[in-house]
């Protein structure tokens, strides 16, 4: 793939491949972080144990209970603030909404709950991005959202935006 | 910035003055070219704001920072030229050079003009392994002149380009996006596999399902939603 290549793709909708890759990136990331505040959480079970602490419920339960959120709270915030999670970032993807930005918090949350839609019939919703005419997921269009390649001309998208942003201001 | 000395000076110089001269030179060299690098750079914010081109060219074809690499990689350069130019104190200031030339190419390699330093890099390192040879016989105390006089003007090129790379918007960016650009090859192979890999399922699915292949990937189609 030459450099050409890369401007064809930059802003086109990314396929399927790539976003599986940048899934996996997440989740490998998301289990560490999982492990850690595991880790953690027993630690301070362990702790509270030897001041002799007594708690009606460990904090190794409670922070099970959060997995779910924390999960939540990683891609929501992601995607609203950055338009890309650590996956997307390293795969070179980011999410736009129908303005080019990257999802509203609202929206963000709204793609969350695509997510657990598009894995409930056995991931179709995720595979249903090989099929689209715009290689959307369920989810992209619960939320309104496409998934993009984000190259640029020196391989730094965050470079290439603030230089457009300089440009456009000075204009 | 360090007081400057001509070449042709030296044979004349004596002693530790000779070694202090040589420092100097290099030093006030050095110093000359970051002065320079800084006033391209302040020249380039203000190209920017009034350039009317948006689009960024790729760094291989920016005359400017390909103005600034050719300086950079001049530096070794002019550094031997200045140690053939003297017999005593040729193992200190070529060591020198192979310092500098790493730094240099440091700064190639975090702006991305790699394939542009490699022309550079290999007749240097060639040219420096011979001197190499031809100095393993150099005395212990030529050695420890050469080893202050290496530290000095280590610090000072190192700390120059350093810090003009710290002070300039541009390269800083450049060498934050490159940090990754260690690996960033590797990164931009991933990336590339990936999105082949896409078309190509992709492919194998349209064909299966009776469509035709799509060359490129679709826009957002953002207008009809």
């Amino acid at each position: 793939m030459s450099k050409d290549d890369h401007h064809v793709l930059q802003d086109r909708t990314a396929g399927f491949v790539t976003r599986l890759f940048a899934y996996i990136v997440d989740l490998i990331l998301l289990f560490g972080i999982v492990a850690i505040g595991g880790w953690v959480s027993v630690l301070v079970d362990t702790a509270l144990e030897r001041m002799g602490v007594t708690t009606n419920i460990s904090m190794a339960v409670i922070y099970v209970w959060s997995i779910p959120f924390i999960i939540g709270a990683y891609y929501v915030m992601f995607w609203a603030l950055t338009g890309r999670t650590v996956g997307k970032w390293f795969m070179g993807l980011k999410i736009v909404d129908k303005n080019g930005r990257p999802p509203s918090i609202g929206r963000s949350l709204l793609r969350l709950i695509g997510y657990g839609l598009s894995a409930i019939v056995f991931w179709v919703g995720y595979a249903w991005i090989i099929i689209d005419d715009q290689r959307r997921g369920w989810h992209d269009h619960i939320a309104k959202t496409w998934v993009v390649y984000d190259y640029s001309r020196r391989a730094g998208g965050e470079i290439y935006d603030d230089y457009r942003e300089r440009v456009d201001a000075a204009e | 910035m360090t007081e400057q000395t001509s070449v042709e000076a030296l044979p004349y110089v004596s002693g530790a003055d000779r070694h202090r001269t040589i420092v100097r030179l290099v030093a006030g060299g050095i110093g000359e070219g970051v002065d320079r690098l800084m006033a391209i750079a302040s020249s380039l914010d203000a190209a920017d704001v009034e350039s009317d081109t948006v689009e960024p060219e790729p760094i291989h074809a920016d005359p400017t920072m390909m103005a600034i690499l050719g300086w950079v990689s001049e530096i070794p350069i002019q550094v031997k030229a200045v140690a053939d130019s003297t017999s005593r104190v040729t193992y200190p200031v070529t060591r020198t050079a192979e310092v500098v030339w790493d730094t240099a190419a440091f700064v190639a390699r975090a702006t991305g003009a790699t394939a542009f330093v490699e022309g550079f890099t290999e007749p240097f390192l060639v040219a420096w392994q011979e001197e190499r040879e031809r100095l393993a016989s150099v005395g212990t105390a030529e050695y420890a002149r050469g080893r202050v006089l290496v530290v000095e003007v280590f610090e000072q090129s190192v700390g120059g380009i350093m810090g003009f790379i710290g002070e300039s918007e541009e390269l800083g960016d450049l060498v934050r996006e490159q940090t990754l650009g260690i690996t960033g090859s590797a990164v931009r192979e991933i990336r590339e596999t990936g999105a082949a890999a896409d078309g190509l399922t992709e492919g194998i699915f349209r064909r299966l399902l009776g469509r035709d292949a799509r060359t490129v990937p679709p826009i957002p189609a953002t207008a009809s939603e």
